[in-house]
């Protein structure tokens, strides 16, 4: 038990340390920028007719006046408080703006990875109990196809084929439920694709291990022996990809979003990054980076429930 | 099935290498040809400048493949570097190196990319960095791992007794016995920095117009794919195969 608390204390630790990174990476990367910030950000804002007084409000409303070190202390010190400043955009107070779009990358990611599992698992599972056969096959050649075509890409050739085409479903845009379907879709078969090679290598491996074959030897039905001592094997690494996608697919959203226009949390940033809106930008990683450590942590979890292996030493190295 | 990654990879090959050379000027508009279905004027159809998409895709494909291989061998030229060394000295030098490795690895790769190369400014020196740091971390953890086996085996440790200069002994010693593995790995890296890169350039965050490149290619012709696919479709072609054929190249090879 002590074991444990320490290791999920260790853990927490390497979260922290990975926010504090893309806080300062952030920062960093933000003052290297080339060019007049406080010029950008007037311009995002009133477009070309941004005149002198425009970039010198522009410029006090930043604290792009101040000196570095000030600006961060200050930016720190909000971020503590949780108060993660206003949009330089449109001024709003950017934790506003940031949960109704997590909302909505929340949701489309959730259901997608759902989606991606109950497609994904199966066909693996189904392929990986007769190796060799055409179930086995099909699914390597799909699964490879599906990994190669990058998110943008699978999205546009859907929307050629069911909005353009046959012109069954929305192409963009939100409101009804229709305009999520196309998103979805497209995440779910990026993730199902990875889940489907790991599920069947995983199979594989876990049936043929001897765990499987002492079942047998005393009696038990190959159902039942697979069953019994297979399926826990052959979880852990679909567990960890599962976990490790559920990151990729709120990534693949930053493309997706855009793609679709939906209001999520990779629009915003996408956005707050072409218009160069500081406070946005490190918010909105700093929740992308919050998801990803709170799936990780909770996958640890997860694969120390099924492996008691594990427990002795939560996160092998 | 043996031949099907070199015949995936042939068409970037032989349009990255030859075609610029054959393929008309990329940018020049023919404005009374504007997108024109492929035929035999145009083999690939016109994009909606009335410029020929097989001389786009010629020079895009040596836009692409050479940015991807370009980032590659700078995470992966890094990466290895310093995972030898750690795995050599030891201590805290191994310590640091596989910390760094740790929080690099705990950023989300496509996030860290958007986050390096958006804030750069896009263009190109952004982008083959974001790319290249969003891959530093898988090179250093597997050089090290993988030299940590070779640097404990006793011819390495011979060398190191007779006093050979250390450099040299991890360069043509210890390397060389990395080299097979570390290249599958790479090989699948390209794939991955072909389709971050075209991420990117899809999202207006790669290269700058004109110059062609995948990515921007296919969002480009969104707004007209409804009335000429081929648009959308020949540069989608292209990145899907080549992409397959890095990946199954490197399934094959291990």
């Amino acid at each position: 038990m002590g074991q444990l608390i320490g290791a999920l204390a260790a853990r927490l630790a390497q979260l922290v340390a990975m926010l504090l990174a893309v806080v300062l990476l952030c920062f960093a990367a933000m003052q290297a920028l080339p060019g007049d910030k406080a010029v950008q950000l007037a311009v995002a804002r009133h477009g070309e007719r941004a005149g002198e007084d425009g970039i010198a409000r522009a410029s006090r409303d930043g604290g792009f006046d101040r000196p570095v070190a000030a600006q961060f202390a200050d930016w720190a010190g909000q971020v503590l408080r949780l108060d993660l400043g206003h949009s330089l955009v449109s001024r709003r107070p950017v934790v506003d703006e940031l949960w109704p779009r997590l909302r909505v990358t929340l949701i489309a990611g959730g259901l997608s990875v759902l989606l991606g599992v109950l497609v994904g698992v199966p066909l693996g599972a189904w392929a990986g109990l007769r190796p060799g056969g055409v179930v086995d096959g099909a699914v390597a050649v799909a699964a490879a196809l599906f990994s190669a075509v990058p998110a943008f890409l699978l999205g546009l050739l859907l929307v050629m084929l069911f909005a353009i085409r046959l012109g069954w479903l929305p192409a963009a845009g939100g409101g009804t439920a229709l305009h999520w379907v196309l998103p979805i879709c497209t995440l779910a078969v990026g993730f199902a694709a990875p889940l489907a090679r790991v599920t069947r290598q995983a199979v594989v491996e876990a049936w043929g291990a001897f765990p499987v074959t002492f079942g047998r030897l005393k009696g038990l039905s190959p159902v039942r022996a697979g069953l019994r001592h297979g399926v826990r094997n052959a979880a852990i690494p679909v567990v960890m990809l599962t976990g490790l996608r559920f990151a990729a697919v709120i990534e693949g959203f930053a493309v997706i979003e855009t793609l679709f226009n939906l209001p999520g949390l990779g629009d915003l940033l996408v956005r707050a990054l072409v218009s160069r809106d500081i406070p946005t930008v490190q918010a909105a990683a700093l929740l992308f980076g919050l998801l990803y450590g709170v799936v990780g942590l909770v996958l640890d979890a997860a694969c120390a429930a099924i492996d008691p292996r594990r427990r002795l030493r939560v996160h092998p190295a | 099935m043996r031949g099907l990654p070199l015949l995936l990879l042939a068409p970037a090959l032989l349009l990255g290498l030859l075609g610029p050379g054959f393929a008309p000027d990329p940018l020049r508009q023919e404005l009374m040809a504007t997108l024109s279905p492929p035929s035999g004027d145009w083999l690939l159809g016109t994009d909606e400048l009335g410029r020929s998409v097989l001389a786009r895709l010629a020079h895009a494909t040596r836009v692409s493949a050479g940015l991807a291989l370009l980032c590659v061998a700078i995470a992966w030229g890094g990466g290895t570097l310093l995972g030898i060394v750690a795995a050599w000295r030891g201590g805290w030098s191994e310590a640091l190196v596989l910390r760094a490795a740790d929080t690099l690895m705990a950023l989300p790769g496509l996030l860290l990319t958007l986050i390096v190369a958006g804030l750069l400014g896009g263009g190109m020196v952004a982008l083959v960095a974001g790319v290249a740091v969003a891959q530093l971390p898988v090179a250093m953890r597997m050089s090290r791992a993988l030299a940590a086996g070779v640097v404990a085996r006793p011819f390495v440790q011979a060398g190191r007794l007779a006093g050979l200069p250390v450099p040299g002994l991890l360069l043509r010693d210890v390397l060389p016995l990395l080299l097979p593995q570390l290249a599958t790995q790479a090989a699948l890296s390209v794939a991955q920095a072909v389709l971050s890169i075209a991420a990117l350039g899809f999202l207006g965050i790669g290269i700058h117009p004109p110059t062609p490149e995948w990515g921007m290619m296919i969002a480009e012709s969104v707004p007209y794919m409804a009335e000429a696919p081929w648009t959308v479709l020949a540069p989608a072609a292209l990145l899907v195969a080549s992409v397959l054929g890095l990946v199954l190249l490197a399934e094959a090879a291990s």
